[in-house]
């Protein structure tokens, strides 16, 4: 294979016209991307489970229908799908031993609108248990690497489908985010990732931590890329109460309109202590950009951003320590042996089958939900929330995105945080205020730091995802940084 | 130094954990530091016209499907995924003596 036509395979589009122009069938493509996984994954650990068989089955149904006249454009294209979305016959981990033995007996709403678009799915991503963490050191199955850097984290928790659409092991990956897990990962493997507005994509078959945070997205190398993908995994689902009914609209067709006259806003509250300088420099000069592009700089402020740390840490495992209730040894999942009786029974599979981190958050979630602990922390935590919510609806009002940094720093060496756990919440600083207000936000490359991606993180208004994806894309035309690969993927 | 009151194996029981001894002292190290960063909440100032804890559910209200049998029976298929089940059941360790 040329190296030209090599490089086109790296995006979903690159893929996609080569599909249509019949250069390549779905099978080729889907053996090109397993050889990679071969080849480069074990130095990322980025797969838990590699589905090779099954994946060239469904391009072989993937090029019967494109013989038949009936693709779609996403028809054929692979994909790595984050291993916490369920996967009928095939084993959805959520990166726990408590789960290592699942196989879930239905498919996800996404699994299955986009097996119904024809695409393949090469495999399960590797990613932080449960998905608590934001270094993706916290899987069952080892630390995910960072292709730009294996001795550092990918970021978390959807590091693996990061890693893997980085370092070109598929095109186009899914992924979940709850408090930044899409777009930390981009930001530090130098690809974008898109979280849409809660409810936009359903979450029916896709493993819980907190539900009123967590939402799934796209992770490509590219804002149009990540357009198409989330076009298919977004839609109103009778099986998701918190699903939105309101219509899917083509997030590819508005991706050239001009920015002329887009106000943006830079809060001056992203750039407080603890941002490192060069990723500060990187989002001046990517707002420059912007300008150039014709958009108008506003300033506004979040006053309530560093509040964001606190009250996402006692929502998230408030709700986790609920969700992961279910987790008893007694239907499905891990049993320890000879349990003595019932108690010993769920108490020892529980404590046997999760990791650390996640039993550290069922118990701050127990405790901060106990009798005479309830209105001081989740009840002032819900009160918060309001007010974080409140300071985008009044930015909004005179801006019509946000841009800041997605991370204070580039990708971390592993074991940084492994002590204090509380530092590794702060990476999540300029991120979680967009879960906890239930707004779409995205990271995109903007810059490189000693050899390492800087994110770009835009915020938008309620479900528009479709500006968001425009102004990424519009960044992308005039700049390079989205085109920019680690040495490893070469 | 712990400054917040709680009986760590009491909150343990709570969430049905258990820890050995051994890893009491760091794990309460941990948790404290996790308290004394959601204790910065106390110093967010609460507007009067915030309203009420029932006002502030984080999204509207989700949509309802009829009450109607849509499922079709899956009895056997998640018995088989139990660590152990027999005739129907799920086994679990006597309860009744």
């Amino acid at each position: 294979m040329s190296d030209m036509k090599e490089r086109a395979l790296d995006t979903l589009t690159g893929a996609q016209a080569l599909l249509e122009k019949k250069e390549i069938s779905a099978v080729e493509l889907t053996r090109h991307f397993v050889e990679r996984i071969k080849a480069i994954d074990p130095e990322l650990n980025s797969v838990i489970t590699l589905c090779a068989e099954e994946a060239i089955a469904q391009a072989e149904q993937a090029d019967a229908r494109r013989a038949r006249g009936e693709a779609g454009p996403l028809t054929g294209i692979p994909f790595l799908h984050k291993d916490l979305f369920c996967t009928r016959g095939i084993r959805t981990s959520c990166g726990s031993r408590m789960l290592d033995n699942f196989v879930a007996p239905y498919d996800a709403t996404v699994t299955e609108k986009l097996a119904a678009a024809g695409m393949v799915m090469l495999g399960k991503a590797n990613m932080d248990e449960f998905a608590m963490g934001s270094s993706n050191e916290t899987s069952f199955y080892g630390a995910c690497r960072n292709p730009w850097d294996v001795t550092r984290v990918p970021g978390g928790s959807s590091g693996g489908s990061a890693a893997a659409v980085a370092a070109g092991l598929a095109p186009v990956a899914t992924a979940t985010d709850t408090g930044g897990s899409i777009r930390l990962p981009a930001a530090f493997c130098g690809i974008s990732g898109i979280k849409p507005t809660y409810g936009r994509v359903s979450r029916y078959g896709m493993i819980a931590f907190a539900s009123s945070l967590d939402q799934g997205g796209p992770m490509a190398h590219t804002a149009e890329d990540c357009a198409h993908l989330l076009g298919a995994m977004a839609g109103f689902d009778m099986r998701d109460a918190t699903s939105l009914e309101d219509p899917v609209p083509d997030y590819t067709a508005t991706l050239d309109a001009p920015l002329t006259g887009l106000k943006f806003g830079v809060p001056k509250d992203f750039f407080a202590e603890g941002l490192d300088e060069e990723v500060a420099q990187a989002i001046e000069t990517a707002s420059a950009q912007l300008e150039a592009l014709g958009a108008i700089r506003v300033e506004v402020t979040l006053p309530h951003l560093r509040a964001s740390i606190p009250t996402y840490y006692v929502i998230a495992p408030a709700e986790a320590s609920s969700n992961l209730a279910r987790y008893d040894g007694v239907r499905f999942g891990y049993r320890c042996s000879d349990p003595q009786d019932i108690t010993d029974l769920i108490t020892r599979s529980r404590s046997e089958a999760f990791g650390e981190e996640v039993k550290r958050r069922i118990l701050t979630g127990t405790f901060v939900l106990s009798a005479g602990y309830y209105d001081a922390y989740y009840g002032r935590a819900l009160a918060v929330r309001k007010l974080i919510a409140q300071d985008f609806d009044t930015a909004f009002e005179s801006v019509d995105i946000i841009v800041g940094p997605t991370a204070p720093g580039p990708a971390f060496a592993l074991d940084t945080f492994a002590e204090d756990p509380v530092k590794m919440y702060l990476t999540d600083i300029f991120t979680a205020s967009a879960n906890l207000a239930g707004l779409p936000a995205m990271s995109i490359p903007a810059g490189l730091t000693a050899g390492l991606p800087v994110g770009l993180q835009l915020i938008g208004r309620r479900l528009d995802e479709a500006r968001l994806l425009n102004v990424a894309h519009q960044f992308q035309q005039t700049t390079d940084w989205h085109l920019k690969r680690p040495e490893l993927s070469q | 130094m712990a400054t917040h009151q709680y009986d760590l194996d009491a909150l343990a029981r709570l969430a049905r954990l258990s820890f050995d001894k051994s890893e009491h002292a760091a794990l309460a190290q941990k948790l404290e530091g996790i308290l004394d960063l959601v204790d910065e909440l106390s110093a967010v100032p609460l507007p009067e016209t915030l309203g009420a804890l029932a006002s502030l559910a984080p999204t509207p209200q989700g949509h309802t499907r009829p009450d109607a049998v849509t499922e079709r029976d899956c009895r056997d298929e998640y018995l088989a995924l139990a660590p152990a089940a027999d005739e129907g059941h799920f086994l679990v360790p006597r309860v009744v003596e």
